[in-house]
């Protein structure tokens, strides 16, 4: 195995197999949809088409471009399950009543700082050593932050005493990652280890078979070798997370702030010493750096950022060639996501035309909206982003609770949203005096030019429809039906 | 803090709190008095022979838009012979002057019996904060352990014998001290001194 494993970290670059390449317009048409969320314009097709080498420069742009920030808050929140619709603390505990603008307001917390790292030309290592969150105008006005003035979001410090660790430190991960008197911190650590070294505590080999721990826990996770096989290294670090022990459980003033006064209280309760995998740490501060320190950081980086632009889970052996030299490019450009975003959608893997995974529904609104005008809201909640009221989870998105990963293949429910939200953006168009050309819409929509079979369905539908139905209606039936057309909903 | 939370409860008008002393969950979701005071959450005041407690996740806005907030358990017992506090939770009460307006938080227990005062636990005053290893207060002598949390965020421990003993920071000794304890030891006496008179 270690000789395959070694043989396989140092294949060239030409070893990995083959992967059909995306023609160019369906190339910038994945870039659009990634960078800016939504489809490129038929101007910008048409430029491609007639000369593919300017797909570079749309890339360069986007990839620099303001939109890409928006863009990687919803992809980050697919790992990271912050974009959650409730939080123990609701948006009534502080006499608000936009109870989704408010969870949005929390759950985009770090995940906003991961993407405004991830978009300047700072290391990623600031994710977890910047002493600064990020806020908007509705977190400013609740917790206790000094906010930069400007619209959205915008640089903001704490004032309660919290160290300085990135999102380690903000609320919005520790409303999302919580904690009680007998877990003591240990979720959260197993979510940094998760979310910022790649690696799943609960995976580990251990087996219990035997052995009976029931009579006094306390004691096993110190010394029974399968408890300690995960507490070791989880509760140690653990015991840096006391600033963040609340006492009363959904209280607004207890969840909202950080207790210095709490801070040594870990090392009480879990009887360890504050480390982070043996190297001993002091506070909240230090933990942001060694998990920086991690050998493992700059990987996971690297694998977090290849599968939501790969759209896949890596494959360790099979994407390792490919991830080491990622890797390198990442490290060479001093950490900078911007460096790994540029490799990332130049590699085979991001250009394949093999992979013809669905729109998550966040970007399936974003890109119909722009292209129709609509968006489907009730009560203000726009319906494909949240769950409550909407369809996310239903159309195939994820919530962060219920569904950990977007949809990979056609549903029912997702059917039936697209079908719905298809219809309403159609009328929705034609009711602002769109007119619909066919082949124009499908170029639009598919990014290939239509071959005659490609749009005589639509034609049919058309033709069918207008003896029985006014010419809008017509119109707005053939277009729910383009849009939902499979190479139209899929990346 | 008991006697901020009745001054808030006292201005109700029977219906908004329909209790004087507690908030019941019939305004888990708000209400506002006659006076303009807004009241929202729970809160339960206890005051019998022995025991004096206040606790709570509630919010009162005062006609002028000064929020008390309490989250919060404080619990003052007592017998002929020992007093015990408890104090766990975080309370701001923008009313107020001094360490209640910023916002403070404790996880505190101690307890007083024959002239000698000993409390373990933490207090946090907005960055700055205060840990309690078994201190113990008798006879003008305080000993015991005391970390103090500094500007850089850091804790520096000192060992007290009659209020001097060696500093540390992260287990390296910086000497001998003898810091200023007597806004500690005054916090001490007040809470455990003669009970307050309610409102």
């Amino acid at each position: 195995m270690t000789l395959l494993l070694l043989a396989c970290a140092s294949a060239p670059e030409d070893s990995a197999p083959s992967l059909e390449a995306l023609a160019p317009p369906r190339l910038l048409r994945r870039l659009s949809l990634d960078l800016r969320g939504r489809f490129p314009s038929v101007e910008e097709l048409d430029a491609v088409e007639a000369d593919p080498s300017v797909l570079e420069d749309y890339r360069l742009a986007w990839l620099a471009g303001p939109e890409l920030e928006d863009q990687l808050v919803l992809r980050l929140a697919e790992r990271w399950y912050t974009r959650v619709d409730r939080f123990d603390i609701e948006a009534a505990d502080y006499g608000l009543y936009d109870t989704y603008g408010f969870a949005r307001s929390v759950g985009e917390e770090p995940l906003r700082l991961l993407a405004r790292v991830a978009t300047s030309d700072a290391s990623w290592d600031e994710v977890v050593t910047a002493d600064h969150s990020l806020a908007d105008e509705r977190l400013a006005g609740i917790w206790p932050l000094d906010r930069e003035p400007g619209e959205g979001w915008t640089v903001a410090r704490y004032t309660d005493g919290r160290p300085h660790a990135g999102v380690l430190t903000s609320n919005g991960l520790w409303w999302r990652y919580t904690t009680d008197i007998s877990n003591m911190n240990r979720r959260r650590v197993a979510a940094v280890e998760r979310l910022l070294v790649c690696h799943e505590v609960l995976d580990r080999p251990v087996s219990f078979e035997g052995r009976d721990v029931s009579a006094s826990v306390e004691d096993a996770v110190h010394d029974d070798p399968a408890c300690v096989a995960c507490h070791s290294s989880l509760d140690p670090a653990a015991a840096s997370l006391f600033g963040f022990w609340t006492v009363v459980d959904y209280s607004a003033i207890e969840a909202g702030h950080y207790h210095p006064e709490r801070e040594r209280l870990g090392e009480d309760y879990l009887e360890v010493e504050a480390a982070w995998h043996g190297q001993p740490i002091s506070g909240l501060e230090d933990l942001g750096q060694a998990v920086a320190a991690d050998p493992r950081f700059g990987p996971c980086a690297v694998r977090t950022f290849a599968e939501l632009s790969w759209r896949r889970p890596v494959d360790p052996l099979g994407d390792a060639a490919r991830l080491a030299q990622l890797l390198e490019a990442f490290e060479a450009g001093d950490r900078r996501v911007q460096v790994l975003l540029e490799a990332l959608t130049a590699t085979p893997e991001y250009r394949s035309a093999e992979r013809l995974e669905p729109l998550p529904p966040d970007l399936l609104a974003s890109a119909w909206g722009d292209l129709t005008g609509f968006e489907w809201t009730l009560a203000n909640v726009p319906l494909m982003d949240e769950d409550p009221l909407g369809l996310r989870v239903l159309a195939g998105g994820v919530d962060g609770e219920r569904s950990t990963s977007p949809q990979r293949e056609p549903g029912l429910t997702r059917t039936l949203v697209l079908e719905q939200l298809a219809e309403r953006s159609a009328t929705h168009a034609m009711d602002q005096g769109a007119e619909l050309d066919l082949e124009r819409l499908y170029w639009r929509l598919i990014a290939e030019r239509p071959e005659v079979s490609d749009v005589d369905p639509y034609r049919l539908v058309l033709e069918s429809l207008s003896t029985g139905e006014t010419a809008d209606e017509a119109q707005a039936a053939t277009l729910a039906a383009m849009l939902r057309d499979p190479l139209a909903v899929t990346w | 803090m008991h006697a901020a939370y009745l001054d808030r409860m006292g201005r109700g008008d029977g219906s908004c709190p329909d209790d004087p002393r507690n908030l019941t969950d019939t305004h888990v979701n708000g209400c506002t008095g006659a006076d303009g005071t807004f009241y929202m959450g729970v809160a339960e005041f206890i005051d019998q022979p022995g025991l004096r407690s206040l606790t709570g996740d509630a919010l009162f806005r005062d006609p002028d838009g000064a929020e008390l907030e309490l989250g919060a358990g404080i619990v003052l017992s007592w017998t002929d012979t020992l007093q015990e506090l408890v104090m766990m939770g975080s309370v701001r009460d923008e009313a107020r002057g001094g360490w209640l307006k910023a916002g403070s938080s404790f996880i505190l227990r101690g307890q007083a019996s024959g002239g000698v005062i000993q409390a373990s636990g933490g207090v946090g005053l907005g960055e700055e904060a205060l840990d309690l290893r078994e201190l113990t207060v008798a006879g003008g002598c305080v000993d015991g352990g005391l970390a103090l949390r500094g500007p850089d965020l850091r804790w520096y421990e000192v060992e007290l014998t009659c209020g001097c003993g060696p500093l540390s920071f992260e287990g390296r000794a910086l000497g001998e001290s003898c810091p200023d304890l007597s806004a500690l030891t005054s916090a001490l006496d007040v809470a455990f001194g003669p009970l307050p008179e309610l409102p």
